[in-house]
């Protein structure tokens, strides 16, 4: 069996079907674990005290909002090229969950600079790249729906996907690049990360929780859309039968 | 089946239109000095068809080659030797009729007096510094035909070139059709009603009972 | 190729000029969006001249981005943009060709109301040389960028609206660049980093709008009218 055949909505939906309990269940367990270390048992900061644990929260969004981009991208140039359908159910499907998690992370991340900044925004590099971030995942999903063909509009939005991602390095590397306010890479960094153990490990957890919730959000999506587009084939005829 | 005395063919071409399958494994070879005339009903899918074979619309699956190339990969070897003529016949409304001819997209070396010959063949030397904006429907489908006889292509590929021409142009655009066709060239013409040509008979391409083959 | 370089600068040139209400529609556009600020607020000539270099950028990107929307309309709706897919020339040289051609227009009656704006806006002459500076090295940049995107959605109806989603985060950089420019030029101010930005952020676009373009066509080109 050549590659594209393990590919075809067939295989991939039972595939989906086989992860799902499995991913959701790793969710769960990694979500409960991260919270009560990072609400529990992790200490409080010299300097923020307890507020600083709306990091746990804030700062796996912030990571997935970039990561969820980057995948969407991979998405993007494999569609392009090979014309793979599932690739790009794929992409379609983590534009909103990508757009949640933008829209989390800035949230948060206004409700925790209140206390520590004294302001709930500041019009900062950071923050006005996440912003912008925010608004091309926008721009992604309209212009899949303005299309009414499929497979025209999996093209204009993997192009324009392609012509956003010059957005993520710029977020990445503001704080390096920028005297902005808020704070430099402490983890995903070249060398050492500059956290304690005890305050990296939640963080850790709830990265892994947020990461299986995508995984999760991704395959029962993806799951639907490869029903709704093969509706009228054999297999999706004999699997409903069955039930 | 690859042959070398074939210019033209689509090979098990599919494609959808949402989730409707217009065609599903076409397959259609086309030689020198052939005329395929595409026949259907409005909506049969022979716009498609044309766009598909001239590589305006991209394929879900098969491909279609041009000297055994595909049209995809080596695009300016296909383009170099393709005319399309499609619905709108890409004259601009701004630009007079000499203008259109001769600024959009130069391709021919054509001279002025070979020109002016054919704008006094197609009735349309008195207009030639006329806008188009202010010329009939007929009248600017014979400015696309003079730019497709200028072009000098081998392959044409036509939608409906006879619309709006009125008798006298549906017989001169027959006979350069003839002419194309004698010199060893290929025509694909998509039509409402069957053409009848004097000196040799055209393929039939009769749409949408042949979409799948 | 000489031949064709001409023919299409040609043809632009004449398609504009015989349009020429459309034409002049961007720079009046321009003025009044410009002109809408001074009068909505209490105009002293000090807040003017801090607002100045803002609002004058925000109305030349609303001007491009209106301007940018019907680039390849005419062309798509009469199947010229079918001819150029289809022709034997490179898509990017015929798009580059196109694209630079119609900015030039654009950008000559912006270049030449600048410093009537300037006067509203009380800028010094060292902010009227950046402007001027800033407005041609950056409405290149939003042009041929926007250029890209109104290829993307070229066959959709009332694509204005869409056009502007995606092209105003893409948009804000360039913004965000050249009234920094122009107001620390307004004050006397070193601006090497902002405008070195805007330069290379240019100098991006000017490589890689034309293929993308070319690419953005082929997809739009497929979409049915």
């Amino acid at each position: 069996m050549t590659i594209k055949m393990y590919l075809s909505a067939k295989h991939c939906y039972r595939l989906c079907c086989l992860l799902q309990p499995w991913v959701l269940f790793l969710g769960i367990m990694a979500g409960i674990i991260g919270l009560l270390d990072g609400l529990v048992w992790a200490p409080a900061d010299y300097q923020q005290g307890e507020v600083y644990r709306i990091l746990f929260i804030h700062v796996p969004a912030a990571v997935l909002s970039l990561g969820v981009y980057c995948i969407m991208a991979l998405a993007a140039v494999i569609y392009l090229i090979w014309k793979i359908r599932v690739v790009d159910v794929i992409a379609k499907v983590s534009a909103p969950v990508g757009a949640l998690f933008t829209l989390l992370t800035l949230i948060t991340g206004s409700l925790w600079g209140k206390p520590t900044w004294g302001t709930y925004w500041i019009w900062d590099a950071r923050l006005t790249s996440e912003l912008i971030l925010f608004f091309i995942y926008c721009g992604i999903m309209a212009i899949r729906s303005a299309f009414t063909e499929p497979f025209l509009a999996a093209q204009a939005s993997g192009v324009m996907t392609l012509v956003g991602l010059v957005n993520i390095p710029i977020v990445h590397y503001s704080v390096v690049w920028w005297n902005t306010l808020h704070q430099s890479a402490s983890i995903l960094k070249w060398g050492k990360p500059s956290m304690v153990p005890s305050m990296l490990s939640p963080l850790l957890w709830m990265l892994l929780a947020y990461s299986f919730y995508y995984l999760a959000i991704l395959l029962v999506n993806v799951r639907y859309e490869l029903l709704k587009q093969a509706k009228n084939t054999t297999w999706v005829h004999t699997l409903f039968n069955k039930n | 089946m690859t042959s070398v005395c074939f210019l033209l063919q689509a090979q098990q071409v599919t494609t959808y239109r949402g989730l409707r399958c217009l065609f599903h494994h076409f397959n259609l070879n086309v030689s020198a000095g052939e005329l395929w005339q595409v026949l259907g009903p409005n909506g049969s899918g022979k716009t498609t068809l044309l766009k598909l074979l001239s590589g305006l619309l991209p394929l879900q699956e098969g491909q279609v080659l041009w000297r055994g190339h595909s049209i995809h990969r080596d695009r300016w070897l296909y383009y170099r030797e393709l005319f399309y003529l499609g619905h709108c016949g890409a004259v601009k409304e701004e630009l007079t009729v000499l203008e259109n001819i001769r600024w959009v997209l130069p391709r021919s070396t054509a001279s002025i007096p070979l020109l002016n010959t054919l704008l006094e063949e197609w009735q349309l030397d008195h207009l030639k510094h006329a806008w188009v904006r202010h010329l009939s429907r007929g009248q600017r489908q014979r400015v696309a035909l003079i730019k497709l006889i200028l072009s000098d292509t081998l392959l044409w590929i036509l939608d409906e070139p006879f619309s709006s021409l009125d008798s006298l142009a549906t017989e001169k655009m027959s006979k350069v059709l003839e002419t194309q066709v004698n010199q060893g060239g290929c025509v694909i013409v998509a039509n409402h009603s069957p053409l009848t040509f004097a000196g040799f008979l055209p393929h039939t391409l009769r749409l949408p009972e042949s979409v799948s083959a | 190729m000489l031949s064709l370089v001409s023919s299409m600068v040609r043809r632009e040139v004449a398609l504009s000029y015989r349009k020429r209400a459309e034409y002049c529609m961007p720079v009046l556009f321009f003025i009044l969006v410009s002109l809408l600020f001074p009068l909505a607020m209490a105009p002293h000539p000090a807040l003017l001249k801090a607002l100045g270099p803002t609002v004058l950028w925000v109305a030349v990107i609303l001007a491009v981005l209106l301007s940018v929307g019907s680039l390849f309309h005419s062309d798509f709706y009469d199947g010229s943009l079918e001819q150029w897919v289809l022709s034997p020339y490179p898509l990017s040289l015929l798009v580059l060709l196109k694209g630079v051609t119609q900015w030039a227009m654009l950008i000559i009656p912006l270049v030449g109301v600048v410093p009537i704006m300037a006067v509203f806006f009380h800028l010094s002459w060292q902010g009227i040389i950046f402007l001027w500076i800033t407005l041609i090295i950056g409405s290149s940049h939003l042009y041929l960028l926007g250029m890209g995107m109104a290829a993307l959605i070229v066959g959709l109806r009332n694509s204005g609206l869409l056009l502007a989603l995606l092209l105003l985060p893409l948009y804000i950089p360039t913004l965000i660049f050249a009234s920094a420019t122009v107001r620390l030029a307004d004050q006397g101010l070193p601006l090497a980093a902002p405008l070195a930005s805007l330069g290379a952020l240019c100098v991006l676009s000017w490589v890689l709008a034309p293929p993308v373009t070319a690419v953005a066509l082929r997809i739009g080109v497929a979409y049915d009218h």
